[in-house]
């Protein structure tokens, strides 16, 4: 695995990307250790994947639905699933913004650090309700 | 079960001195009001005010109470009825005389440029919200 002094890293940002891109870790830092890793993003949301699974919780009543997503404890409503997912989908991207501009060093929020970059990693809203609930979003009952 | 409205919620966020924030330029404009409310210890507790329906489920409401804004049902009712913050545990303990620091939140805070004269008298929520601050500056 490469190792890169951020001189050399700054010169030749267009290798350590397209290496990064190939599946390579490209470590960084200003002295002997890493300090940062340039890593591909999907293998990083695959990996995050793995370790930091949603479970939204579904209450459906006569007038509506509404979601509970208890990882980041945040919900969605709305007058049918679909609404409540893309409610949940704001509420979601909502939290990140919060988390990455205050929550993230709070220690009752900390915990949520894996689920949050889940969703800042998917950089679209239909990436992140594929995120929250599967592959086939529109049918997220379960 | 008593459940809210929208406004009641934000009603709530008003009387227990939450701070909704801004929608800064360059960020993601939100069709949700999002509140936040710092408390001592370095906790931050968080909420988003939907418009998604006229009120709220009993089993959602019951999530709301207890994951985000940490209080028990009497407490929200006496807020927005009668406009009386809640006392959360923890939030009014006693301390002894005198304002004393975590040594590691004191280390962080000299480590993030704050001069040591500036520490004297500094309370923990305050420590802990300069720090903030001054991470967000590097």
């Amino acid at each position: 695995m490469v190792r890169w002094q951020m001189s050399e890293a700054r010169k030749d940002f267009s290798t350590l990307v397209e290496r990064a891109s190939r599946g390579e870790w490209q470590l960084v830092g200003r002295r002997a250790r890493a300090e940062v890793v340039l890593a591909d993003a999907a293998e990083i949301a695959e990996l995050l994947a793995a370790a930091f699974p949603f479970a939204p919780e579904v209450f459906a009543e006569e007038a509506g639905v509404e979601i509970w997503l208890p990882e980041l404890e945040v919900y969605g409503q709305g007058s049918t699933l679909a609404e409540a997912q893309d409610d949940l989908v704001e509420a979601a991207l909502d939290f990140v913004d919060a988390w990455e501009a205050e929550l993230r060093a709070a220690p009752n929020q900390r915990h949520k650090s894996g689920h949050a970059r889940r969703v800042q990693l998917a950089d679209d809203r239909a990436r992140v309700a594929e995120v929250l609930f599967g592959a086939t979003p529109g049918s997220p009952l379960r | 079960m008593r459940v809210p409205r929208p406004d009641d919620l934000r009603r709530f966020c008003i009387v227990d001195g939450w701070v909704r924030a801004a929608d800064a330029p360059g960020r993601r404009v939100s069709k949700h009001e999002v509140w936040t409310k710092r408390l001592p210890g370095g906790r931050v507790l968080h909420t988003a005010i939907s418009k998604g329906r006229a009120e709220y489920g009993v089993p959602l409401f019951a999530r709301i109470l207890r994951a985000q804004l940490q209080v028990t049902a009497a407490q929200f009712w006496s807020a927005v009825d009668k406009g009386e913050a809640p006392q959360r545990p923890g939030v009014h303990s006693s301390r002894p005389q005198g304002e004393s620091l975590p040594f590691a939140l004191a280390e962080r805070l000299l480590a993030a440029g704050l001069p040591q004269a500036e520490l004297a008298g500094l309370g923990q929520a305050e420590a802990e919200r300069l720090l903030a601050e001054l991470e967000r500056r590097r």
